[in-house]
């Protein structure tokens, strides 16, 4: 089960990185940024619906939600820290109640827009700029 | 002896840094990012200070270290200039590849801490042993300093077992006990750091990185377990030996 968080408001973190790309050299029409959350849970059904209305991952004000990547209009990529993240299975198992997750992934959605879709070129601008392979995986959808 | 304090937009400590710079008798202006960059070469030495530069967007460092300037600041320290990277700065510098140093790409992260007890942004005071002279230590023997640290994002790591080793001997500062012992765990090691490193160099020794701000050290009004008058406490700290170092390497002194 995955969850895409995307903010409402203007994202200056993506305005920063579209930016920067450009002033870079690379050719792109625009980026835009979403929180990315992998669930492993025992029992999907209602899930999602619930996650979603928890306001530490989604606040309904500024974020909207969906569980599924839609990559029609541009090239995904999904950058992780290698590392787990801290302290949010806990926050959600035991302060929140879902005790249905066994295991939870969070990392960085980019989407890439582009005159024409390039894999490589996504591949490329994500290693110049948005991870560190030190600390961090990445992964096009 | 001009010095360039760069301010990125987001910076914060711009003002205790060139403080700490006029201290040990260099002279020295901030330097705003968007200036014209070829005004830097009017200058002896740059230290980039602490802070969110870009509000750590994307990573911490990473949209100022492919900032234009810091093509200049590269060509500068390629000519022997020191440049020195302050908590937020030290993530620009390992950003930008200029530390290690080694193949003009990045080579290392300053990666969120990992810590036991506390999740994101920690701030103590720190025990450092020096391990190497650089532009940096000219003026400091063998010996261990109090500063203090302030960071979410601070453990040296790479994954490149070539770069470790690089990393292990271009280590300028290590996190120890009051002794000057080296021990890798928490609260010795604050961040989980790759060899307990504080401040790494790069191979010719006039570029560092360091974590802990030397210029909150800079006084002994500064340090929490002072006691004194107010004249020894206007007295220089543990961190100004950092400035004075850089001022002696600009008037030449060398460590070999």
């Amino acid at each position: 089960m995955e969850l895409i968080v995307e903010l409402l408001i203007p994202d200056t973190t993506a305005f920063t990185a579209f930016n920067t790309l450009k002033r870079m050299g690379f050719d792109i029409i625009d980026l835009k940024r979403a929180d990315y959350y992998k669930f492993d849970v025992k029992d999907e059904e209602g899930f999602f619906e619930r996650i979603k209305k928890v306001d530490i991952l989604v606040n309904a004000n500024k974020h909207k939600a969906s569980d599924k990547i839609e990559t029609r209009d541009f090239i995904g990529v999904i950058v992780q820290d290698m590392d787990k993240p801290a302290g949010l299975l806990s926050t959600l198992k035991e302060r929140l109640g879902f005790s249905e997750i066994n295991s939870v992934e969070k990392g960085t959605l980019w989407k890439i827009f582009m005159k024409k879709k390039d894999v490589e070129l996504a591949k490329k601008i994500t290693e110049a700029l948005l991870y560190n392979k030190n600390y961090q995986s990445y992964r096009v959808v | 002896m001009k010095i360039a304090v760069i301010l990125f937009p987001g910076l914060n400590c711009e003002d205790e840094t060139l403080d700490s710079v006029k201290s040990v008798g260099m002279d020295g202006r901030i330097f705003r990012w968007n200036e014209d960059y070829r005004l830097l070469s009017g200058f002896d030495g740059f230290i980039i200070p602490g802070g969110w530069s870009y509000e750590d967007r994307i990573r911490a460092g990473a949209v100022s270290a492919r900032d234009p300037i810091m093509l200049e600041i590269k060509k500068q320290a390629k000519m022997g200039k020191p440049v020195l990277g302050i908590c937020n700065g030290a993530q620009v510098l390992v950003e930008s590849g200029m530390v290690l140093g080694i193949k003009d790409e990045v080579e290392m992260a300053l990666a969120p801490n990992i810590n036991p007890f506390v999740s994101g942004y920690y701030c103590t005071w720190v025990h450092l042993k020096l391990c190497l002279k650089s532009a940096f230590t000219l003026c400091m023997k063998d010996e261990v300093i109090k500063v203090p640290i302030a960071h979410g994002e601070g453990r040296f790591i790479s994954t490149d077992k070539n770069v470790h080793e690089h990393m292990k001997k271009q280590a300028v500062f290590r996190y120890c006990d009051s002794s000057g012992k080296v021990v890798d765990s928490f609260p010795i090691n604050p961040n989980g750091s790759f060899f307990n490193i504080a401040a790494v160099c790069n191979k010719e020794g006039n570029v560092m990185a360091i974590m802990p701000h030397p210029e909150r050290a800079n006084y002994m009004r500064q340090v929490p377990s002072f006691h004194g008058s107010f004249e020894e406490a206007e007295k220089a700290g543990p961190g100004r030996a950092i400035f004075l170092s850089m001022k002696k390497y600009i008037e030449g002194e060398r460590w070999n």
